[in-house]
């Protein structure tokens, strides 16, 4: 049975259901890969199962050494979309040509984990992966790469717009890793780590020529062949280097068509015994937040959570219970739900953060809006008071509050120190210099104490900041926001 | 460009009232000395001592305390706090994952810190509170009541970092202050009465990254492991819920250990269950086990181990000896040495039924049958103990232990308890013997090397107030009716006292601001601060 309050809401939900329906089209033919391995041993079962396990990819796996040099001539090379070197291999004069060639033509390549030290005597390889390494040299001084096996570490997201990364969190990896190696000052590094074992640059994308290039450092054994971050920036960089992968990234899984059925689902399957009746969160996370459904692959994101559950945490798999068509609606439900909660507010997030650097807001409130020591977390402000009230804010900073009153004071023995008031009483004053020192006085050791009448919040008018900026700005704001680090 | 101009407007300048933009260093953590104005650490000092070595107060002006400024956010319930104290500003933190940064000479407040509920905790037993914030480099540093590490900006109190260290739903949660060692945050779970399993973490500073992990319960294949039965080790408590000591020269941070789960119903987990109610010496850097020393093997009286462990050094028996002392909840002081954890020497302090002695190997020797009254365990010292997490003190000056004791006895009703992950696993209950007796409260100072009692302070009531010594010989402590007292760390007199209105559960600290030194604590109504005019 549908709560009287969900089945407003659902009902609400059906008028509008047909228009988000039409956004999302038809499943396309698999991305052909050219698998190319050798001059490295590997856990072969366990690494192919990662191509296995990809639904929107075929692949064909060929070793260097006969076969690939045969399957890289540009005839044979055409029915493949994309090429994937897992090798590190020396002997490369005979296919080096061939590959040139492919890569002139525009062929999505991606090179994994030790490809990075193929080839090693070729400079030009480099450029084409966008990074070299050298793990042995004849020349004793040469500069050696390093490799440290089963290394754990956090892998982070670099570029959380990046679309392969989309909607990607932080993860874990334990694997052989690489130190001392030579990335490109032009390549786009999109994950990280700060483990010392590791160098810092984890995966990065390239151009070569007209071809898309993708590098990943991960990937030595099956601990991380199994590892499901891995599997999906694999996929996710074969789908981007062959085009296939848009900004933001088209949805792998239509919604389900129905929401109204998924409001039931909603109900008949428990979620609101830990998401809230109404999905506000409670024991679970608010399943309406900014922070889930900008995610670029949000509605996959949503279905596998749903299906899969999560693992080590009390979100249980649902599907035993529902069918993927149920877990679809549920899906759609939840989604119209969000967008009633919290519309995205729409501006470019990217150029709201240009504008906020460059309108020096980042100076007072840090460079998210975390706050600094004159300026407050911004993300404070929007919770206790609105983002209307930021908005109006920025234009016209009518109302200080106390604690960020602007003073400045002179000590008896002359010193001037200006900044922001933190608190004031009748014998005393607490501030914050410009500096960001804390400084403390009892009234009876200052000479003076002006209270500036202009605020420490300068106001924006349009010509210094456009609606349209002023918009991209809260933009990046609101997913700096949600991040829940903040 | 219009933040440029401020920035220019802002002259180099020497400060004239008091300012504040130190960022502490692990060296001047462990040389507290070399900086008496300021409190860096919850017990001031890696060693446990809450000792100072300001001497402004003394025995003869100490009459003359008065009360300089009270701060109270508005949350009324127990506080348990240390504040620090760094230049001038104080860092304390008080309910419900709030921390405060205050001038320490008016008590106004700079900046508050407070938490979004992001996560349901489960019910804390004691109250949400929490024993205070540790400081390294520019950063204060929270353990807080639903299981996570946050970093804060010294100067904003903005969020620098976080980090979850366990699932507050099965009754994971922190209330001790952190310890800073070098460029780790360490910190030790609460959680004992829910069937956890305990840990002692160390995170880096900087990050939030987790360094280490020791868990105080061992799980299969490590030593100790086979002190537990069947499965039992995973629910075994074991938490580590108060701060510990370090010693920079040995590198090994000291931790106490609290109960093994569930509490009072031992007969499912025969065994001495390792680690729980032991003291163990981690390896600073990499959080190794060096040695550990169990109190109270297979306890059934919740007597964690999590007394502050004290550093001393002194001569016994000829030779020079680095020693750990300790009151412990089991009713005994004891002495060990604190580079092998050789059991040196043990003494009952108050009236003890549980046993009737240590052996020379400083395994009790347990009392028999007369304990139990049909199902009832009638037992000395009761569940909270001779002595509990107060902190204790210790005064180069009179070469004196100073600590809170607690003379009472209980009934414990043992019963079998099915684990329900985030359910309270006590495995029975307690109650008092007679229900009008009351638990009486004492300041105690000990000879620390033969635990010879050389004067009392009794209080009518009992107390959770911590000792502090001074150098001018004072030693501070106060009582559950809310008088905050001086006494003469010599003799225990009493030279001065003041009502707090409301009882005293947090150890004071003494600073200096601008030449001028007050001593604070906090009591249910706030933290207090008094200087002499």
């Amino acid at each position: 049975m549908l709560s009287p309050r969900l089945g407003r809401v659902a009902a609400a939900l059906v008028l509008t259901a047909s228009i988000a329906m039409s956004q999302t089209g038809g499943s396309a033919d698999p991305v052909k890969v050219l698998l190319i391995t050798g001059g490295h041993p590997y856990e072969e079962d366990a690494f192919m199962d990662v191509f296995r396990s990809m639904k929107s990819v075929s692949f064909t796996h060929v070793a260097l050494g006969g076969e690939a040099e045969k399957k890289l001539k540009p005839e044979e090379a055409k029915k493949y979309d994309v090429l994937v070197f897992y090798d590190m291999y020396e002997q490369c004069a005979p296919y080096l040509g061939d590959l040139q060639f492919l890569l002139e033509q525009g062929k999505g390549t991606i090179f994994l984990h030790h490809a990075l030290g193929s080839c090693s005597e070729d400079l030009e390889y480099g450029y084409v992966l966008g990074g070299k390494a050298r793990f042995d040299s004849e020349d004793p001084k040469a500069t050696l790469s390093h490799f440290k096996g089963g290394t754990s570490y956090r892998a982070h997201i670099e570029d959380p717009n990046n679309p392969i990364t989309a909607g990607m969190s932080d993860f874990d990896v334990t694997d052989e890793v690489y130190s001392n190696y030579f990335v490109d000052s032009d390549s786009h590094v999109f994950l990280t780590t700060d483990n010392p074992n590791s160098g810092r640059q984890l995966a990065w994308t390239s151009q070569y020529k007209k071809s898309r290039v993708a590098y990943i450092q991960l990937g030595h054994d099956h601990v991380t062949y199994e590892n499901p971050n891995y599997r999906r920036l694999v996929e996710r960089s074969i789908l981007w280097v062959s085009g296939l992968l848009k900004t933001p990234a088209t949805a792998d899984t239509s919604p389900g068509e129905k929401p109204d059925e998924g409001a039931k689902l909603y109900e008949s399957l428990g979620c609101g015994a830990c998401h809230g009746e109404d999905a506000r969160g409670g024991r679970g996370p608010d399943l309406r937040s900014h922070a889930l459904w900008s995610r670029s692959d949000a509605q996959q994101h949503v279905f596998d959570t749903i299906n899969g559950g999560v693992k080590g945490t009390e979100m249980p798999s649902f599907a035993k219970s529902a069918t993927e068509q149920d877990i679809g609606n549920l899906v759609s439900f939840l989604q119209h739900l969000q967008s009633d909660a919290y519309g995205p507010i729409g501006g470019d997030a990217n150029h709201g953060r240009e504008v906020f650097q460059s309108a020096g807001c980042a100076g007072c409130h840090g460079a998210t809006g975390s706050g600094g020591a004159l300026g407050p977390e911004l993300a404070a402000v929007v919770r206790s008071k609105g983002l209307d009230y930021l908005k109006a804010a920025i234009r016209q900073p009518s109302t200080v509050p106390f604690n960020y009153a602007a003073v400045s004071v002179v000590t008896k023995d002359g010193k001037r120190i200006t900044g922001r008031r933190c608190n004031e009483d009748t014998f005393s004053l607490q501030m914050v210099d410009y500096s960001g020192n804390l400084q403390m006085f009892l009234k009876d050791e200052l000479k003076e104490l002006v209270y500036e009448k202009k605020p420490l919040m300068p106001s924006y008018d349009e010509t210094q900041l456009s609606p349209q900026s002023l918009l991209d700005t809260l933009a990046f704001l609101q997913i700096a926001f949600d991040r829940p680090n903040l | 460009m219009r933040f440029l101009s401020y920035l220019i407007c802002a002259a180099l300048l020497v400060n004239a009232g008091q300012a504040a933009s130190k960022e502490v260093s692990y060296e001047e953590i462990a040389n507290p000395s070399k900086e008496p104005q300021n409190w860096l650490t919850y017990s001031g000092d890696y060693r446990g001592w809450r000792h100072s070595v300001l001497t402004q107060l003394n025995a003869t002006n100490v009459k003359q305390l008065g009360l300089q400024w009270v701060f109270n956010d508005g949350q009324i319930g127990k506080l348990e706090a240390t504040p620090l104290v760094i230049d001038g500003v104080m860092y304390v933190a008080l309910l419900n994952n709030t921390v405060f940064a205050l001038d320490a000479r008016t008590g106004r407040e700079i900046w508050a810190y407070r938490r979004p509920e992001v996560l349901r905790s489960p019910e804390h037993i004691n109250g949400p509170i929490s024993r205070g914030v540790a400081a390294l480099g520019g950063r204060i540093y929270l353990a807080t009541l639903d299981a996570c590490v946050v970093a804060l900006d010294a100067k904003t109190g903005a969020k620098v970092w976080e980090t979850k260290a366990a699932d507050p739903n099965h009754g994971y949660y922190f209330t001790l202050a952190p310890l800073a060692v070098k460029d780790k945050i360490v910190v030790g779970v609460s959680g004992g009465e829910y069937g956890i399993r305990g840990f002692v973490d160390a995170y880096d500073a900087a990050t939030g990254k987790l360094s280490w992990r020791f868990y105080t319960i061992p799980g299969p294949g490590e030593p100790g492991h086979e002190s537990w039965k069947g499965d039992t080790w995973k629910t075994g408590g074991g938490p580590a819920w108060m701060t510990g000591t370090y010693d920079p020269d040995l590198k090994l941070i000291y931790w106490g250990v609290g109960n093994p789960g569930p509490n009072f119903y031992g007969k499912d987990r025969d065994g001495d269950n390792l680690y729980s109610n032991c003291v163990l010496a981690l390896d600073a850097d990499t959080g190794k086990l060096r040695w550990y020393f169990q109190f109270t093997p297979h306890d059934v009286d919740d007597y964690d181990a999590t007394n502050v462990p004290v550093l001393l050094d002194a001569n016994v028996a000829g030779q020079k000896r680095k020693l750990l002392v300790e009151a412990n909840r089991n009713g005994f002081y004891y002495v060990l040495d604190r580079e092998d954890g050789k059991f040196l020497l043990a003494k009952p302090f108050v009236h003890v039924t549980w046993a009737k002695g240590i052996d020379p190997n400083g395994r009790p020797i347990v009392s028999d049958s007369p304990l139990l009254v049909g199902s009832e365990r009638h037992v000395c010292p009761g569940l909270f103990g001779g002595a509990n997490w107060p902190s204790p003190s210790y005064s180069p000056e009179t070469g004196l232990f100073y600590f809170t004791s607690r003379d009472e006895c209980l009934i414990h009703l043992p019963k079998a308890t099915q684990y329900m992950a985030g359910e309270l696993f006590w495995g029975g209950d307690s109650e008092s013997i007679i229900p009008d007796d009351r638990a009486r409260g004492a300041v105690v100072a000990l000879d620390p090397l033969s635990g010879e009692l050389k004067w009392e302070f009794p209080h009518f009531s009992e107390s959770w107030a911590g000792v502090l010594t001074t150098q001018a010989g004072l030693a501070f402590s106060g009582n559950d009716e809310g008088y905050f007292v001086a006494l003469n760390a010599g003799t225990g007199k009493v030279l001065w006292r003041s009502a707090l209105g409301g009882p005293i559960t947090a150890s004071p600290i003494t600073y200096s601001v601008q030449g001028k030194q007050y001593v604070a604590v906090a009591s249910r109504s706030g933290v207090f601060a008094f200087s002499i005019p």
